[in-house]
């Protein structure tokens, strides 16, 4: 059941009814939510919804244990944390990387063909749940917060759906909250979750979907698309990865502020990222911190000096790479990631790379000698250079991308206008983030104006349902 | 998300019934308006819209033909693609293989009609569609064309704009089942009752319509923007490097592949109604393949024969034409035919036909679409 499909639209609606119109207590609106998120996801796969609700429950009991036995034997509270993450580590290893690394151990070793049991199919939303049970083991390891004594809050908090496919990916220290007491569901609430509704809608529908039919018709192509046509790809890939990613997030945000919860910020308009790092404060924030906090810093973070701090960063980003996907192009991605962050952590501590604002103030931050606007523009090109092996099939595809860019070909079809357009429309709305709040101005609108937008987009739809797509993330 | 403008504060149920209906009431108008827009335009925007769909174009039309006309013969329909279509540029000269299939019948005593359902474009979806409304009318023999290079992508290839045709044909029971397979396969987010629906509230092309015709608007700047930058373009891929990837990926694996399904599903049914069935696969150019790569003709027969078997078709119902051609009767590297193409892939196709119907005459007919599906 895709968000952008009437399916959804006609779920959603009975959903809302239900949990506003009939049921009052909170305790039931919850087992509700509960059971409506398990039909979501059996609405994909019933077999795989028992995998869901036994790793659920299994990290639910765990996580009890480990909060009882930490203090008096924090062996086996460990052991425990062990044999968690084992399991959910394990089951992400066999669903989606076992075949990619018996493959890869094949073409060193020459090994048969892969057996059956190792060519599965990736349940649907793997590696967002997972790192949601995770993240909640360990923070009751680590005694950050104590379990929940509630298995039907916890089953919730994993498999909430508006965020159960493709996140963000929620800590419990922020949805467990949420859960204690009913949410007072206004007209304020009601009108930022629409407007984050229609904003998601046209990112997906209108935007996504329409730069994937140019993305997707160059990368099967490469060969035979000119150099313009494959440079165009490169900026219409990266703004069709966030509109894609983005509106599913904002949808998700919507449908979940409609029930009365918040979700965490996952884009904070990436593009205008000045620098690696802070593009990774800006995109997929959920996955960036989910990494920072447990990978990164249980790897030793920054404390260990600098060469240990770089090998640190990469070793993160290219587990962060092979989230998304068992394919050597993510490791790649990932790994150019570390590599940059790297070179921009080495570079930023040098004096000619920076200077003091001199303000006096000791506090103060430091800038880069170099103009703003500069910085982001070989921010976002460098950012946009790496979705290429990203999105390509292969590595073999990625180079014979550059290679066509570099080869001057010219053109298969008509200059790809609408991409441009669109691409531009990104920038835009990007640079137009920068002078204005639109979600604070939006509220100023008159309600009268809001529904009369709201109307278009539903037309809007209408008119772009028919080239729909998949979100991207859903695959990873 | 309390505290927001002038609107925070205690919500009186008076309070919120106002800002609902503030809401709502443009929102409907709105919607209320466009929709009429769409219904007043709806004719020449529905032109629009089903003028892209390749079944729409052809096969629909001269589907309904045949509906129409009475049975006088025994009926042989064949679905394909555009490898059907032989020409020889520059001065073209155009047949088909359901023309050569109808000639060489023909030649002697006229004893079966040839109802030509190809059409450039066409998926092996379509068949499975096609064949819902073929069926209505007595049918003697069903051939299919299978063109290799639509195995070539592991997905079935997108070409939803095409879609809409496929659900027309189909009755919201049967919409719901391709929906189901299409899922299933992971083949397509089309959505065959939706687009039913829309068919018959009279609307089905009209969205398409305002939607391609904003595109068309868009790909007229686009060619007026190459011109005025005077942007070079070219009017063929390079041919070697399309046949060396070819050759690689004709190594695919056929039988796994969504159109098998697709294939099988259609025999199936074919086989359920007593419908005779020949499958051909049409001629690659593997003269040339030969001698590009590590092409193996071997390897590809083998993983023809493993196609065979999982669609089900016996070795008479199967014929395999994808070596029979030389190189120079292809017209370019995705195996178009030549003028004098057509004629040969028609003989075997009617040796093998006329084997089926001196078997089976022309009482293997079904008269009701439904009993099958």
């Amino acid at each position: 059941m895709l968000f952008n499909s009437l399916y959804f639209l006609v779920f959603l609606a009975l959903v809302l009814i239900v949990h506003h119109g009939v049921l009052r207590s909170f305790a039931a609106r919850k087992m509700f939510l509960l059971a409506v998120s398990w039909l979501f996801y059996a609405s994909w796969s019933p077999r795989f919804l028992l995998l869901l609700i036994a790793t659920t429950w299994i990290d639910f009991q765990l996580a009890r244990i480990i909060h009882r036995t930490r203090a008096v034997s924090p062996a086996r509270a460990r052991a425990l944390l062990i044999a968690s993450l084992c399991l959910n580590l394990g089951l992400l290893a066999y669903f989606k990387y076992g075949l990619f690394l018996y493959d890869s151990a094949g073409a060193v070793l020459a090994l048969p063909p892969a057996p059956g049991f190792l060519a599965v199919v990736v349940p649907l939303g793997i590696s967002f749940y997972t790192f949601h049970s995770i993240s909640y083991v360990i923070d009751t390891y680590r005694g950050i917060r104590p379990p929940t004594d509630s298995f039907p809050d916890f089953a919730l908090y994993v498999a909430f759906f508006p965020q159960l496919i493709a996140g963000p990916i929620t800590r419990w220290g922020f949805f467990g909250p949420q859960l204690a007491t009913q949410p007072h569901v206004g007209m304020a609430r009601i009108e930022a979750s629409l407007f984050l509704l229609a904003v998601g809608y046209v990112k997906k529908v209108v935007c996504a979907d329409s730069l994937g039919g140019f993305v997707d018709g160059v990368y099967g192509n490469i060969g035979e698309h000119g150099w313009i046509e494959l440079l165009v790809a490169i900026y219409a890939y990266a703004f069709q990865i966030y509109f894609d990613f983005s509106g599913y997030t904002d949808i998700a945000m919507g449908v979940a502020g409609l029930l009365g919860f918040r979700l965490p910020e996952n884009f904070r308009h990436p593009y205008l990222a000045e620098n690696p790092s802070e593009f990774w404060r800006r995109w997929h924030i959920s996955l960036s911190t989910w990494l920072r906090d447990y990978l990164y810093v249980p790897l030793g973070g920054n404390r260990h000096g600098t060469a240990r701090t770089y090998v640190n960063l990469l070793i993160t980003m290219l587990l962060g790479g092979l989230w998304h996907g068992a394919a050597w192009t993510f490791v790649v991605w990932g790994g150019f990631h570390g590599l940059w962050l790297a070179a921009h952590r080495a570079l930023s501590g040098r004096d000619w790379w920076r200077t003091s604002l001199r303000t006096g103030d000791a506090a103060a931050p430091e800038t880069p000698r170099t103009p703003r606007w500069l910085r982001r523009t070989v921010t976002f090109h460098l950012v946009a250079l790496a979705w290429v092996p990203f999105r390509s099939a292969s590595l073999g595809d990625a180079l014979a991308f550059f290679e066509g860019i570099a080869s001057g070909r010219p053109l298969l079809h008509p200059l790809p206008v609408g991409p441009i357009l669109l691409v531009l429309i990104g920038l835009a709305t990007h640079g137009l983030a920068t002078r204005l709040e639109i979600a604070s101005w939006w509220r100023t609108v008159p309600r009268p104006v809001q529904g009369a937008v709201y109307g278009l987009v539903v037309i809007l739809m209408a008119l772009f349902h028919a080239q729909s797509g998949r979100f991207i993330y859903f695959q990873f | 998300m309390a505290g927001q403008g002038g609107r925070a504060g205690h919500e009186s149920p008076s309070d919120v019934r106002r800002a609902w209906l503030a809401l709502a009431v443009p929102f409907v108008a709105v919607v209320a308006a466009c929709l009429a827009l769409l219904w007043t335009y709806r004719e020449p925007l529905a032109k629009i819209g089903a003028g892209r769909g390749a079944a729409e174009r052809g096969a629909l039309r001269r589907l309904e033909k045949w509906r129409r006309k009475p049975v006088m013969l025994p009926r042989m329909v064949m679905l394909g693609d555009s490898l059907n279509v032989c020409t020889t540029p520059p001065a073209p000269r155009t047949t088909t293989v359901g023309l050569a299939v109808h000639a060489v019948i023909n030649r002697g005593h006229r004893r079966f009609d040839v109802v030509d359902l190809t059409q450039p474009g066409l998926l092996p979806l379509y068949y499975y569609a096609l064949l819902d409304d073929a069926l209505e009318t007595p049918v003697s023999l069903v051939v299919f064309e299978l063109n290799l290079r639509t195995f070539l992508d592991p997905r079935v290839r997108a070409g939803e704009e095409r879609l809409p045709g496929l659900a027309r044909t189909l009755d919201f029971d049967d919409a719901l089942r391709v929906r189901e397979a299409l899922e299933r396969e992971g083949m397509s987010t089309f959505d065959p009752p939706i687009m039913r629906l829309k068919q018959q509230l009279g609307l089905l092309y009209v969205f398409e319509g305002a939607r391609q015709g904003a595109l068309d608007l868009i790909g007229a700047g686009a060619a007026w923007a190459t011109a005025a930058l005077g942007l070079p373009r070219r009017s063929f891929p390079a041919f070697g490097e399309v046949t060396r990837r070819l050759s690689l990926s004709y190594m695919v694996d056929y039988a796994g592949h969504p159109n098998a399904t697709v294939i099988r599903e259609a025999v199936r049914e074919l086989h359920a109604a007593r419908v005779p069935v020949i499958v051909y696969v049409a001629p690659i150019d593997v003269e040339r393949l030969r001698g590009t790569s590590d092409f193996d003709p071997e390897e590809l027969a083998r993983r023809l024969e493993d196609l065979r078997v999982s669609i089900g078709l016996t070795n008479e119902e199967w014929l395999d034409l994808h070596a029979i051609l030389p190189s120079e009767r292809f017209r370019d590297y995705q195996n178009h035919l030549k003028f004098e193409g057509c004629a040969e892939v028609g003989r075997p196709l009617v040796d093998r036909a006329v084997r089926h119907l001196v078997k089976r005459p022309a009482d293997a007919r079904r008269t009701s679409a439904g009993t099958a599906r």
